[in-house]
C-alpha cells in the first residue's frame, strides 16, 4: 500500500496492526512524504508496477488516473459480498459517492473506482479572546484581519491578520474556491468552458490577496507559506484566525501541540457571502481521500478485502476509535458519542451538506490546475500579475487543453 | 650506485649540481626512452585467439561489468528521454501506448515557450551568483588559511557540515529560520537594529535567499579542493620572487593565480555543474515562488512532467539541459585548455 504520511499515520498503524492480528494478513506500507507522493505513485503506475497492490487517490486526482488507465474499477469487486463484506456504499453522502466515481462520458454516471477513507472541509478557527463573533461573510472576515494587522492598527495584539497557504501547492487553489465560490464565481460552465477569469471570481481573488498586496495584513513571504507556517503564525499568536481543515482541531484544541492558543480557540463554518433573500452563502471547500486498486497488482482481492473493511462501517468505527478523527461515513459523523471525542464532525457534518468538491469529471482537472493555476495565482501574490490577467490566462490555458484533449 | 636513503629527483634539472650525470643520461637518453616498439598487431584466427584469451581478455571482463550498468541506468534512459521528447507522450496516453512521433514539436513549443525562457534566465542567474558568490568566499577562506593550520584545523570540520547536510533537510532548517516574525534569522537582526528582509516573501529575496543557501552549502567542496591546491604550490618560485623583492599581491596576481589555475577551472567546472542540479532547496523552500520567481529549469522540467504531465514536453526540457550544461563545460574546458596554452 502506498499512501503518504498524515494525520491518519498514527491511527492508521494501528488498523494495520489490528488487521494482521485479526486475518492473519500483514499490509505493508510504503509511506513516502507528501511533498514526493504524487510523483512516486505516479512513476510507479506509469511503469506498470506490480506493487503496491493498493494506491490511494483524492477526487482532485481519481478522475486523471481512472481517464488514463492507472487505477482499477471497483464495480464488480464492490459487488461481491464475499469481498465487500458488510460495505455499506449507499451510507456515503451522494456528493462523496460521486468523487470516488468517474465516467468517460461527461455527465455519465461513473463507475466506482475508490473507497473514501478521509472527508476534509473547511472550518475557520478564531482566538475567543480576540474576536469576540466570529464573521459571517468575506467582508467581516476582510475587516477582522485589518483591526489585527498592526501596520494598520498599532494597538492590535497580533503581528498581521491573516495568514494563507500560497504555496504552489494545491491546497493554495481550495483556499481561493472558497471565496470564490461564496462570491458567485466558477471554475467552469456546464459546458466544460473556462469561466474562472468571470467578474465574481476576479473580485475574489483581488479581495483574498489584497490583504496582503493591498493591506499588508499577510505576512510578507505569504508567497512560500504552506499549512506547516499557516499553522505556526496561528499557534503563536501572529495571526488571530485562519481558514483551515476542520479536523485541524485536533491540532489547535491540543494544549501539547498549541499551548499558547488552545484554551483560546473556537472554530465554526466559514464565512461566506451575502447570497438571495439576505441568507449567507457559504461554500467550504470539500476534498476525500479514497484507497484504490493498482490495475496491475497480484492480490486483487486481498487488497480489496483490506480497503473494503478497514473503510467500511466497522472498520472504520474502529479506526476512528484508534484516533482518526475525518471519516466519510455520516453514521459516524452524526454519532453523539464521537462528536464529544472529536468537535470537528459537527462541523463537517453541517459543512459537507452545503460545501463542494473541485471538479470531478474531466481528467484534465489536476492538470490545468496544478500547471497551470498555481503558478498563476502565485505570480498575483508577487505582484508581477494583476488577478484579471492572471485568471485570463488560466482561462486560454484550460481552453488550449481542453481543446486539444477534444472537449 | 646510488646509496639508498639518498633522495634523489627524478629530473635531471632537479638534481643538485654535484649530482653526477650518468653516462647515457640527458636529453637524448630521456627522448630514447619515448622510442617504444610498436605493438604487433595480431594476424590470422591465431592472432585473434590470442587477444580473446588470457591476460588480454582480463581488463575487458574488468570493465564489463561497470560498461554494462553505465548502460543500462544512463544510455537507455538517455535514449529513452531523447524518443520521449519527439512524441506527444502524456499521462493520459502512457500506460496505452497510443502517442505519435511528432518530430521536433515539443521543441518548436519550448522554444516560444516564455516560461522556459523565464526559467533559463533564472537558472543562469543562480548559477552565476551561486559559482561566483561561493568561488570568492571559499578561495578568500583557503588563502586565509593556507598559512593558519591551527585555525585551519579548528574551522575545518564546521565547514563540513553543510557538505554532509541532506539537501531536503537542509532546505527545511533554513525555512524554519527565515520564516517571517517566527525565524531567528530576522529576529537577530532586529536585536541588532538591523533590517529584517523578508527572506522568502518579495521578489527579489526569494532568489537571494536559495544563492546563498546554495553558497553556503558548497563553500567547504570549492574551500578544501582549493585548499589542498594551495598547499601542494612549489615553494622555489615564492621564494625566488620574494628575494626579487615581489609584494604579496605580486606573487598572487603571477604566481598563485597562474600556478593554480588548473585546479580552479576544475573546481569551476564540478561546482557549475552541480550548481544545474539544483532542486531539492528550491522545491521546498519556495516551490519555484513567488510567481516563477524561483523556478530554476530542474524545477520546471519537474512542472511539465509531475504537474502538467507532459512527458514528452518535459523530455524536450532535459534535452535543452543536457545541450546548454554541455555547451557551458565545454567553454569553460576550451578556456582552461587556452589558459594551459598562454
Amino acid at each position: 500500500m502506498i499512501l503518504f504520511d498524515g494525520g491518519w499515520t498514527p491511527s492508521l498503524k494501528i488498523m494495520l496492526e489490528k488487521y494482521k492480528a485479526d486475518q492473519g494478513v500483514e499490509v505493508v506500507w510504503d509511506a513516502p512524504p507528501l511533498s514526493g507522493f504524487y510523483q512516486k505513485q505516479l512513476s510507479l503506475m506509469l511503469a506498470k508496477e506490480r506493487t503496491p497492490d493498493i494506491i490511494s487517490s483524492n477526487d482532485t486526482i481519481l478522475s486523471q488516473y481512472a481517464g488514463s488507465g492507472l487505477i482499477e474499477p471497483l464495480g464488480e469487486l464492490l459487488a461481491d459480498k464475499s469481498l465487500a463484506g458488510e460495505y455499506n456504499w449507499d451510507e456515503l453522502a451522494e456528493r462523496t459517492r460521486t468523487a470516488a466515481s468517474w465516467s468517460k462520458e461527461l455527465g455519465q454516471q461513473g463507475g466506482v473506482y475508490g473507497l473514501p477513507f478521509e472527508l476534509a472541509t473547511w472550518g475557520y478557527f478564531y482566538r475567543s479572546d480576540l474576536i469576540e463573533k466570529p464573521p459571517e461573510t468575506f467582508a467581516e472576515y476582510l475587516e477582522i484581519s485589518k483591526k489585527f494587522t498592526r501596520s494598520i492598527n498599532p494597538s492590535s495584539p497580533t503581528q498581521f491578520g491573516a495568514a494563507a497557504h500560497a504555496k504552489q501547492l494545491p491546497p493554495q487553489y481550495k483556499e481561493w474556491y472558497a471565496w470564490m465560490w461564496a462570491y458567485g464565481g466558477e471554475l467552469f460552465d456546464d459546458k466544460l468552458n473556462p469561466t474562472m477569469n468571470g467578474p465574481e471570481a476576479v473580485k475574489s481573488l483581488e479581495a483574498f490577496y489584497g490583504l496582503l498586496l493591498e493591506h499588508k495584513a499577510m505576512p510578507p513571504d505569504t508567497a512560500t507559506y504552506s499549512d506547516t507556517e499557516k499553522s505556526a503564525a496561528f499557534q503563536n499568536e501572529v495571526v488571530p484566525h485562519v481558514m483551515h481543515w476542520a479536523h485541524q482541531w485536533s491540532v489547535y484544541g491540543d494544549k501539547e501541540k498549541s499551548p499558547k492558543i488552545a484554551d483560546k480557540v473556537k472554530f465554526t463554518m466559514v464565512p461566506g457571502m451575502p447570497g438571495p433573500g439576505g441568507q449567507v452563502r457559504r461554500v467550504p471547500y470539500a476534498q476525500q481521500w479514497m484507497f484504490g486498486l493498482n490495475p496491475n497488482g497480484q492480490n486483487k482481492k486481498e487488497a480489496f478485502k483490506f480497503i473494503a473493511w478497514l473503510t467500511g462501517p466497522v472498520g472504520m468505527r474502529a479506526w476512528v476509535e484508534a484516533g482518526w478523527n475525518s471519516p466519510p461515513r455520516p453514521s459516524l459523523l452524526g454519532d453523539a458519542q464521537l462528536k464529544a471525542k472529536h468537535p470537528s464532525f459537527a462541523v463537517t457534518d453541517e459543512a459537507i451538506k452545503i460545501g463542494r468538491y473541485g471538479p470531478t469529471f474531466f481528467k484534465e482537472y489536476a492538470q490545468i490546475a496544478d500547471s497551470k493555476l498555481l503558478p498563476a495565482l502565485s505570480q498575483v501574490l508577487a505582484g508581477s500579475q494583476t488577478s484579471k490577467q492572471a485568471l485570463d490566462s488560466v482561462a486560454a490555458d484550460a481552453r488550449e487543453i481542453l481543446t486539444s484533449a477534444g472537449y | 650506485m646510488q646509496r639508498l636513503g639518498k633522495r634523489t629527483s627524478p629530473h635531471p634539472a632537479k638534481r643538485g649540481n654535484d649530482d653526477p650525470v650518468p653516462e647515457g643520461e640527458g636529453i637524448a637518453a630521456l627522448v630514447k626512452v619515448r622510442e617504444v616498439s610498436p605493438p604487433v598487431l595480431p594476424t590470422g584466427r591465431l592472432a585473434l585467439g590470442r587477444v580473446w584469451s588470457g591476460e588480454r581478455l582480463f581488463p575487458y571482463l574488468m570493465v564489463a561489468p561497470a560498461t554494462a550498468i553505465l548502460l543500462l541506468f544512463t544510455l537507455y534512459p538517455t535514449l529513452f528521454n531523447l524518443n520521449a521528447s519527439l512524441r506527444d507522450i502524456s499521462v493520459y496516453n502512457f500506460t496505452s501506448g497510443a502517442h505519435r512521433f511528432i518530430g521536433l514539436r515539443n521543441y518548436e513549443v519550448l522554444w516560444r515557450s516564455a516560461e522556459f525562457w523565464a526559467a533559463t534566465g533564472a537558472t543562469m542567474l543562480y548559477v552565476v551568483a551561486s559559482v561566483t558568490i561561493g568561488f570568492l568566499v571559499a578561495f578568500g577562506l583557503a588563502l586565509v588559511l593556507q598559512h593558519t593550520p591551527g585555525l585551519r584545523t579548528l574551522v575545518s570540520p564546521f565547514l563540513l557540515v553543510p557538505l554532509m547536510a541532506t539537501p531536503a533537510v537542509v532546505a527545511l532548517a533554513w525555512n524554519q529560520m527565515l520564516v517571517s516574525e517566527l525565524g531567528v534569522v530576522n529576529y537577530l537582526l532586529a536585536q541588532f537594529g538591523l533590517p529584517t528582509p523578508p527572506w522568502l516573501g518579495a521578489t527579489p529575496w526569494p532568489l537571494v535567499t536559495v544563492v546563498l543557501i546554495d553558497v553556503w552549502q558548497h563553500i567547504p567542496f570549492m574551500f578544501f579542493v582549493l585548499l589542498a591546491g594551495l598547499t601542494v604550490l612549489p615553494d622555489e618560485p615564492f621564494e625566488a620572487a620574494a628575494i626579487d623583492g615581489a609584494g604579496a599581491w605580486d606573487a598572487f596576481r603571477y604566481l598563485t593565480l597562474p600556478l593554480l589555475q588548473p585546479v580552479i577551472m576544475v573546481t569551476l567546472i564540478f561546482r557549475t555543474m552541480n550548481a544545474f542540479t539544483s532542486f531539492d532547496v528550491i522545491y521546498v523552500l519556495t516551490g519555484g515562488a513567488p510567481g516563477t520567481g524561483t523556478e530554476i529549469l530542474n524545477l520546471f522540467l519537474y512542472r511539465k512532467a509531475f504537474k502538467a504531465f507532459e512527458i514528452g514536453q518535459a523530455g524536450a526540457v532535459a534535452v535543452a539541459m543536457v545541450i546548454l550544461t554541455a555547451l557551458i563545460g565545454v567553454a569553460l574546458i576550451r578556456l582552461m585548455q587556452r589558459e594551459e596554452t598562454v
